[in-house]
């Protein structure tokens, strides 16, 4: 029996992913978190005293806890300690939430770190400005999706950036109640999404992103596009999250890096103990890796021993896979989605998941989250992708792919 | 044995693979009897920048029944279009997107086919500078990495050279509203934001092209050339029956008659060629003079109502004078075009109908007009520009150049053909077969196909004279070759 901890968003994937396998499984939610979907027949779990849900989990016999989302990772680590289970180290488990005790990790394990100060108040913001150099980033300390990242130019689009988020909602329904600013990392941003067991890790995908800058420094994802050979600077970088990982304790099961390639080396942007998110509808995955990324989490556990053979086989799969965060030009009500043919013909194309919905406002126009549309691309020629994937945005960019209601309508 | 780079066909170079040089490659592998063919290129192969617009609105001035790869398959595009589900018509300008996805996708059949058939295909990732005479009788291409490729053959398909920057605007080269390329759109867009006044400098297709995609994502546009005009309005490009007719005759005139003689003969046989299409007098099909919106509005309404028969013989035209001019010797054949080229470039490359129905929507809108190039530009203190005009001036917040490309200046110094630098000789004059002569009179296995071609052909700068060319440039080498294999 294994324990999935807060199976919601990505998730939601994993847990089918070990449901279509015919593992027994029990789906635990942490206090606050709402109970979502889940298969028939599967049990829950929705406590509020973890004394109490170690008990009901020792009486099931799990023998696995498995963060199964962002809001998962905390509470995984604590069960999966309480019930002396393997787990990634508990004693770093802030560390892998808290992207600067993340950083504060990485220093003293002698890796390039992103340097980062906590802001609270307005003149602590006033003392971190006067020690970076610009741009810098602000961001909240504890969210995701991109949400109230600003990369800001100079002091005033940092007060103004720190002025917007705190003490806001997050995209994790927690407030703000501090704000990260960050050193800028310059160069392009790789994914890199591994799966450990027994302190071995496991290359299951790597990934270059395209992120646009918006006009008030928020960094717009656009897509992100898999790298199918690794040259000498790949293995550089998928080897220092190996070493970032080790430094944070990720010793089992899934984790979903972002790192960049400065002028000075990899340098992390951070490690998140769990699947990739948001979308993880697996044949696209399937169709260019020969697995996803939740489905290598199953079968670590369910088989290790064919698990196994992966790293002796080695990172090299057969085709190119491109995810796209579809955008709408502006915020407005949808009226149609009249650029789906063109994209649906594009050499490559593979699948479109979560659009927006017609009559309804575009969803988190700039965020991560893929709740205005995912699609799929697929091709074992990497320029391919590459020209479908500009003339998709260009017509996004053109207004074209979402037509929305006239804005004095 | 192991065969040296003198031993034809061991190891062709393709130099520059846009449009061009894709369909040297696909004739060169549907041909076989080549070892290994190396293409330099720093893109990737197919996706050259003249067909490099990513913009659905960025239409090819080519009909999709004219714009094959393959000269002996002039549907190929529409048999690729049919295949992906796009709806199409032959006759029909579609998305240049469309026609380089088209290249890329037969570019990589190409090369399964090659390697089933024995024929070792790379890819070198690098801009070629030089060709030089090897010391075996081989070619030594040089890169400007500093390494060199050894070729048997060397096939020089290197497309146009960079964009034009207008005179008025060389001071300013580098400012950030200064826009010295539309290409690409999403990086031009960046440079005004929505709701923003946008001046256009040229007046042809790409100009056009440049304003519909400002237009569409809410900027103002004024379109600016030193003539003031737009080119005529069409809806098809023919080239069978009165086009190839016309072809027929205007290759077939003499290359020594006098230059008025030329003038005349090639007007007798254009006007007769008109009006077998349909018996309407030129002034009813075409708009001689005016204001530019007023007869934009009137060449539109002859076009929807079919009164423009002109442009089932302007393919003729192109073809017949590709034929005819180099008969003519290199100066009066830049002499003709010179007398010609505004009636040439307004006929030859006329805007599609519905390019033009759009321009009139934005311009019944006040969103677009067109105007002859200011007088002055001056930046000013606010980041945008003041353009002014002898009876007016007005803001403009970025300006576009979209006045096309230059020409690429191929020379021939030394043992080489350079592909990069200046010339003082003027434009390299291939022989009748392309090929270039470095050591005259033996003609080098090295041939000029496409763009670079104008001093001998004067109208190459379109898919299918390119695709013509590297189709014969193939009959003529692979024969010595010999039989494929
Ligand atoms: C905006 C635009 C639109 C056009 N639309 C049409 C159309 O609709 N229909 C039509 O028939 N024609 C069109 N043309 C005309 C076009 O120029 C010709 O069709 C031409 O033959 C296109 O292919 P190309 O490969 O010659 O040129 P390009 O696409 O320019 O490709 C040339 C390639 O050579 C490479 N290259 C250049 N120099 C070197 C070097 N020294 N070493 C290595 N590589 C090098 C470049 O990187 C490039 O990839 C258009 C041209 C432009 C500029």
């Amino acid at each position: 029996m294994i324990a999935l901890v807060n199976p919601v968003s990505s998730g939601a994937e994993l847990a089918r992913a070990f449901h279509e396998r015919g593992t027994a499984c029990v789906h635990v939610y942490s206090p606050g978190v709402p109970v979502g979907a889940r298969p028939a027949g599967v049990p829950v779990i929705s406590y509020s005293d973890v004394a109490v849900v170690e008990r009901e989990l020792r009486a099931l016999g799990v023998s696995a806890v498995v963060a199964a989302s962002e809001f998962g990772v905390l509470p995984a680590d604590e069960l999966a300690h309480r019930l002396g289970l393997p787990g990634n180290a508990y004693a770093l488990s802030e560390a892998r939430r808290d992207k600067s005790l993340m950083m504060e990790q990485l220093r003293q394990r002698g890796l390039r770190a992103t340097r980062t100060a906590i802001v609270r108040t307005e003149q602590e913001l006033e003392q971190a400005l006067a020690g970076f150099p610009f741009p810098l980033v602000v961001k909240p300390r504890d969210s995701a999706g991109s949400d109230g990242c600003r990369v800001c130019s100079g002091p005033e689009q940092a007060r103004a950036a720190f002025a917007q988020v705190i003490h806001e909602r997050n995209l994790m329904g927690r407030t703000n109640d501090a704000v990260l600013v960050q050193e800028y990392l310059d160069g392009p941003q790789f994914i890199v999404n591994t799966v450990s067991a027994g302190g071995r890790h496991t290359l299951g995908e790597l990934y270059s992103a395209r992120i646009d800058r918006q006009a008030g420094g928020a960094p717009v994802f656009r897509h992100m596009t898999s790298v199918r050979t690794l040259d000498g600077p790949d293995k550089e970088l998928v080897g220092y999250v190996f070493d970032c990982l080790d430094a944070l304790g990720v010793s089992e099961g899934a984790a979903h890096t972002e790192v960049r390639r400065t002028p000075d080396g990899p340098c992390l942007v951070e490690v998140n103990a769990r699947v990739m998110g948001p979308c993880l509808a697996p044949d696209a995955y399937f169709a260019a890796f020969g697995y996803s990324h939740q489905h290598l989490v199953v079968e670590s556990l369910v088989d290790p021993a064919v698990f196994a053979l992966r790293d002796a086989s080695g990172y090299g799969p057969d085709r190119h896979v491109a995810k796209v965060f579809l955008r709408a030009h502006r915020e407005g009500v949808v009226r149609a989605v009249p650029g789906l043919d063109l994209l649906r013909r594009l050499p490559g194309f593979h699948s479109v998941a979560r659009l927006a919905e017609i009559g309804r406002p575009v969803p988190d126009r700039l965020l991560t989250t893929g709740a205005s549309g995912i699609a799929f691309f697929v091709h074992e020629d990497p320029a391919t992708i590459e020209n479908a994937l500009r003339v998709l945005h260009e017509l996004e960019d053109a207004g074209q792919f979402y037509e929305l209601e006239p804005v004095d309508g | 044995m192991r065969l040296s780079s003198t031993t034809p066909g061991e190891q062709v170079v393709i130099i520059g693979c846009g449009m061009t040089g894709v369909s040297a490659y696909l004739q060169l592998v549907r041909h076989g009897g080549v070892r290994g063919v190396t293409l330099v290129d720093p893109h990737e192969p197919g996706f050259g920048p003249a067909f490099g617009s990513a913009h659905v609105h960025a239409l090819c001035n080519t009909p999709a029944g004219d714009t094959s790869l393959l000269p002996d398959q002039p549907d190929d595009l529409c048999d690729y279009l049919r295949g992906r589900g796009w709806p199409h018509d032959r006759a029909a300008f579609v998305p240049r997107f469309q026609a380089a996805q088209y290249a890329r996708t037969r570019f990589l059949e190409h090369r399964r086919m090659a390697q089933a058939r024995g024929i070792t295909t790379r890819h070198v990732r690098e801009r070629a500078l030089r060709v030089a005479v090897g010391p075996d009788g081989g070619y030594l291409v040089h890169l400007a990495s500093g390494g060199t490729l050894p070729a048997s053959e060397v096939l020089v398909c290197v497309g146009l050279g960079e964009p034009i920057v207008p005179m008025l605007m060389t001071p300013y080269v580098g400012h950030p509203t200064f826009v010295p390329t539309p290409y690409p759109a999403a990086s031009m867009l960046r440079a005004v934001e929505p709701g923003g006044d946008v001046l256009v400098l040229g007046s042809r297709l790409s100009a056009i092209e440049t304003a519909l995609v400002l237009i569409d994502s809410g900027r103002r546009v004024v379109i600016s050339s030193p003539s003031g005009e737009l080119p005529a309005v069409r809806t098809r490009l023919a080239r069978t029956g009165p086009a190839a007719l016309l072809a027929a005759q205007l290759g077939g005139l003499p290359g020594d008659l006098p230059d008025a003689a030329m003038d005349r003969e090639a007007a007798r046989l254009l006007i007769r060629a008109i009006r077998r299409v349909k018996p309407l007098a030129l002034r009813r099909q075409i708009v001689g003079d005016g204001d530019p919106h007023d007869r934009l509005r009137r060449e539109t309404a002859l076009a929807e109502a079919d009164d423009a028969p002109w442009q089932d013989v302007v393919a003729g035209v192109i073809d017949g004078l590709n034929e005819w001019l180099p008969l003519a010797g290199p100066d009066r054949a830049a002499a003709f075009m010179k007398r010609h080229r505004s009636l040439i470039g307004r006929y030859v490359s006329a805007i599609p109908l519905d390019s033009a129905r759009r321009l009139l929507d934005a311009i019944d809108r006040g969103r677009l007009r067109v105007r002859t190039y200011p007088a002055g530009i001056e930046p000013t203190v606010a980041g945008g520009w003041t353009a002014t005009w002898e009876d007016s001036s007005r803001h403009f917040d970025a300006v576009v150049a979209a006045a096309g490309n230059h020409r690429l200046t191929l020379h021939v110094d030394g043992d080489a053909l350079h592909l990069d630098g200046t010339s003082v000789a003027g434009p390299l004059r291939p022989a009748e077969d392309l090929r270039v002569m470095i050591r005259p009179p033996v003609r080098e296995r090295i041939w000029l196909v496409g763009p670079t071609t104008h001093a001998r052909n004067p109208i190459t700068n379109y898919l299918h004279a390119a695709a013509g060319q590297a189709g014969t440039v193939f009959v003529n080498f692979l024969d010595q070759v010999g039989a494929p294999v």
